[in-house]
């Protein structure tokens, strides 16, 4: 793929790539419920920009879509569905399960270090955008994950889904300028039936366990 | 011949539409009995079109579709697809002749009320259309949020009773499959973006353009890419180490559902992989795929060993016994040739058959016990013949012994590891099929026989067992019903003859799909 990209535009989306680490990371550091919501909020938006601004390079129209469906489904849909649904079971913190806090922060430094280590045999023949992003995917794809592991509440979990979303999201954008419109569509809509299930199936949880702490869901073993 | 042609070409619309109209109607009829028999009407009619399909897909003259209202080239069909088609339609008409009296039976034990019934038929037939769709479908983005929408759609159907038990099992299930999925739609972005680099004029992520597309991409990328969808495939699949939801939502989801879940979910999941690894194979023009499959297909097996010889739950036991087949359907394609494809193909089918019958018949006698524990299920013989007969037979078939299909299959995948001259992998494949096979025959002995009654009164604490012993022999003569002994003889009768006798049109299909994958020009 010819990049044909101004200085600019690289630059531009570059910060913007540090922003989408910066608040995975957040997410990894808050405790409230509400503080993480609010970062993935943050995220959400810097992805929208990522989305405008390589739509505006490249004068890609369905880009400008992908920003529009982004902005109103993950920076409005779902995080208002996520505060109805932490007011409703009214989970304020959340705790840790295997790192304290300042591990877990250098354990994400270390996945994205880790990142850019195992993408080396495909950021050889790409492009300085494509790069970065890819990177920066990878990375936001494994402090998901890590979020997910090393915390107990449901809530939280959801939002680790959402930040790899968000990650598989970036690579799309900005390795390929978007995937084809009808599969963004479908990934979409997926997003959202799936985000929630989730909701309703935690406030199912937290009516019969009386918490939402996933580490209480331990009656099935073996 | 116009209008035949043409007949087949839109049966995969009727196929992934027709259950959603169903689905509708089945909210709009307010009897339970009614939802009953339509639904099996429905089934039967997906049944008999989906038959047509299969002995019609000859004939199709493009493998991409044209449709009304979705343009060219959304949907794809091949001897495949027509298989698995045939494949999910088959099972849901089984499942959905055993539903009804499972679920009036699960009334009258006041576990579901009435309402519940129509809910669990919408359920059904939207997860039906979902998995038409993973079957249909072209694009190989849109197959990864079809393979999405029926975990959606399958988590409402495992969380399906209120009990705690229940939500935990759904919600393990959600988070790690979408998580999983997740990770494999990274594998999609990143074949994208090789297609995309490649610079070749008219690539795009349809199936039936990339299987015809010869060598474009770097195998570093494409390789990093399978791995990705690989492990959301297999997790989806079943395979070990990612299959600690499998257990529980194969137990704690209704009978007729786990029966589903277990016999075409996992196919559907193994399906979109099988369509994937072709595609990969093809654009970098090597078969790098094996050792991964083989590697992980071992591992389920050597994970499911242990848990299949100490298992206490019925049901979990036979969703362990999914996790090795769904080991061995890996290994067959690891090892690839003619002789792995064909055995995926008869394993996928003998397995959803077999499976189903098992967890239908464990479905009865859980309802005829009231309890799913191993230990406390004995002298199955005395008190109902028909069921222990289902369970001892088709678990012998299921452990691959003679004249049950299974045993066919397993034998193919014996031969296709000795032409590939993988002798280890066949040695350890052995192994863990004969101390599966011990394991699993100690289980259903202690089911079968014995005696119910006895047992219960000669142990030390007297009081609370004797009335428990009573209450349970007074159980036991509860009867089932005449649907679910239809099912299961069916799943039954098909168990066997299949093993000896295969239908024309489905042996065909099934060698022309392995003749499809293997020479993609």
């Amino acid at each position: 793929m010819h990049e044909q990209l101004s200085q600019s535009v690289l630059q531009n989306v570059n910060i913007l790539n540090t922003f989408l680490l910066l608040t995975a990371i957040m997410s990894v550091v808050f405790r409230r419920i509400r503080s993480q919501i609010t970062a993935y909020f943050l995220q959400s938006l810097a992805l929208t920009l990522i989305c405008v601004q390589i739509g505006r390079a490249f004068d890609n129209s369905h880009l400008y879509i992908a920003a529009a469906l982004t902005f109103t489904v993950k920076c409005a849909l779902i995080p208002s569905f996520l505060l109805y649904i932490s007011r409703k079971t009214m989970v304020v913190k959340d705790n840790e399960k295997f790192f304290k806090i300042p591990t877990a922060l250098i354990l994400s430094g270390i996945l994205i270090i880790f990142s850019f280590y195992i993408l080396q045999p495909i950021n050889a023949h790409a492009g300085p955008l494509t790069k970065s992003a890819l990177n920066t995917s990878l990375s936001l794809i494994l402090i998901g994950l890590l979020l997910m592991i090393n915390r107990t509440f449901a809530l939280t979990q959801i939002i680790g889904i959402l930040i790899i979303e968000n990650g598989l999201f970036l690579a799309g954008v900005a390795t390929t300028y978007g995937m084809p419109l009808i599969v963004e569509l479908g990934a979409f809509f997926d997003v959202i039936v799936g985000v929630v299930l989730m909701g309703v199936l935690s406030d199912k949880i937290s009516r019969s366990f009386d918490s939402l702490d996933t580490d209480k869901l331990n009656l099935l073993k073996y | 011949m116009e209008v035949t042609s043409s007949m087949y070409e839109n049966t995969h619309l009727y196929l992934i539409f027709a259950p959603i109209v169903f689905a509708v109607i089945t909210k709009l009829i307010k009897r339970c009995i009614a939802v009953e028999y339509f639904s099996i009407a429905a089934s039967f009619f997906l049944l008999i079109i989906s038959f047509n399909f299969l002995s019609g897909v000859d004939s199709l003259a493009s493998k991409t579709l044209s449709s009304p209202f979705f343009g060219d080239g959304l949907f794809y069909a091949d001897h495949l697809s027509a298989y698995m088609a045939f494949l999910i339609s088959l099972i849901f008409f089984i499942t959905s002749i055993y539903s009804g009296d499972y679920l009036e039976n699960e009334i009258k034990l006041r576990v579901i009320s009435e309402r519940k019934v129509s809910d669990y038929y919408f359920r059904a037939f939207l997860f039906v259309s979902a998995m038409m769709m993973v079957i249909f479908i072209n694009n190989i983005g849109l197959m990864w949020a079809s393979v999405e929408a029926t975990t959606l759609i399958s988590a409402l159907l495992v969380g399906f009773y209120n009990t705690r038990e229940a939500a935990e099992a759904a919600w393990k299930y959600l988070i790690i499959c979408t998580v999983a999925i997740a990770l494999s739609l990274f594998g999609i972005v990143l074949l994208n973006y090789a297609i995309i680099s490649s610079n070749t004029a008219g690539l795009t992520l349809d199936y039936s353009v990339l299987s015809k597309a010869g060598k474009f991409a770097d195998i570093s990328i494409i390789k990093f890419s399978f791995i990705f969808v690989l492990i959301g495939y297999g997790t989806k699949a079943g395979l070990a180490p990612m299959h600690t939801w499998l257990p529980d939502a194969y137990s704690q989801s209704p009978a007729p559902v786990s029966a589903m879940l277990s016999g075409v979910l996992s196919a559907c999941s193994t399906y979109a992989l099988i369509r994937f690894e072709h595609i990969a194979r093809i654009s970098t023009g090597q078969n790098f795929a094996s050792d991964y499959f083989i590697v992980f297909g071992l591992l389920s097996l050597f994970v499911a060993f242990p848990f299949i010889v100490l298992q206490n739950n019925i049901k979990r036991l036979i969703a362990y016994s999914s996790i090795e087949h769904t080991g061995i359907i890996y290994l067959a394609l690891g090892f690839g040739g003619p002789f792995g494809l064909i055995a995926v193909f008869y394993h996928t089918f003998y397995h959803a058959i077999l499976k189903s019958l098992m967890f239908l018949t464990a479905g009865s006698i859980a309802s005829v016990y009231k309890t799913t524990e191993i230990s406390k299920i004995k002298g199955l013989f005395e008190h109902h013949k028909f069921l222990a007969a289902a369970m001892f037979l088709g678990g012998l078939g299921l452990c691959g012994m003679p004249p049950f299909g299974i045993f066919f299959s397993e034998l193919l995948v014996l031969i296709a590891a000795i032409t590939a001259k993988k002798y280890t992998a066949a040695a350890l494949y052995l192994i863990c099929l004969s101390l599966i096979f011990l394991g699993f025959l100690n289980h259903l002995s202690r089911m079968t026989f014995g005696h119910y009654a006895k047992c219960h009164s000669e142990e030390e604490f007297k009081c609370e067992t004797c009335t428990r012993a009573t209450a349970g022999c007074r159980a036991l003569d509860v009867n089932i019903g005449f649907k679910m002994k239809l099912a299961i003889a069916i799943l039954f009768i098909l168990s066997i003859t299949s093993g000896v006798y295969m239908v024309f049109s489905l042996r065909e299909a099934m060698a022309k799909s392995v003749i499809l994958l293997l020479f993609p020009m």
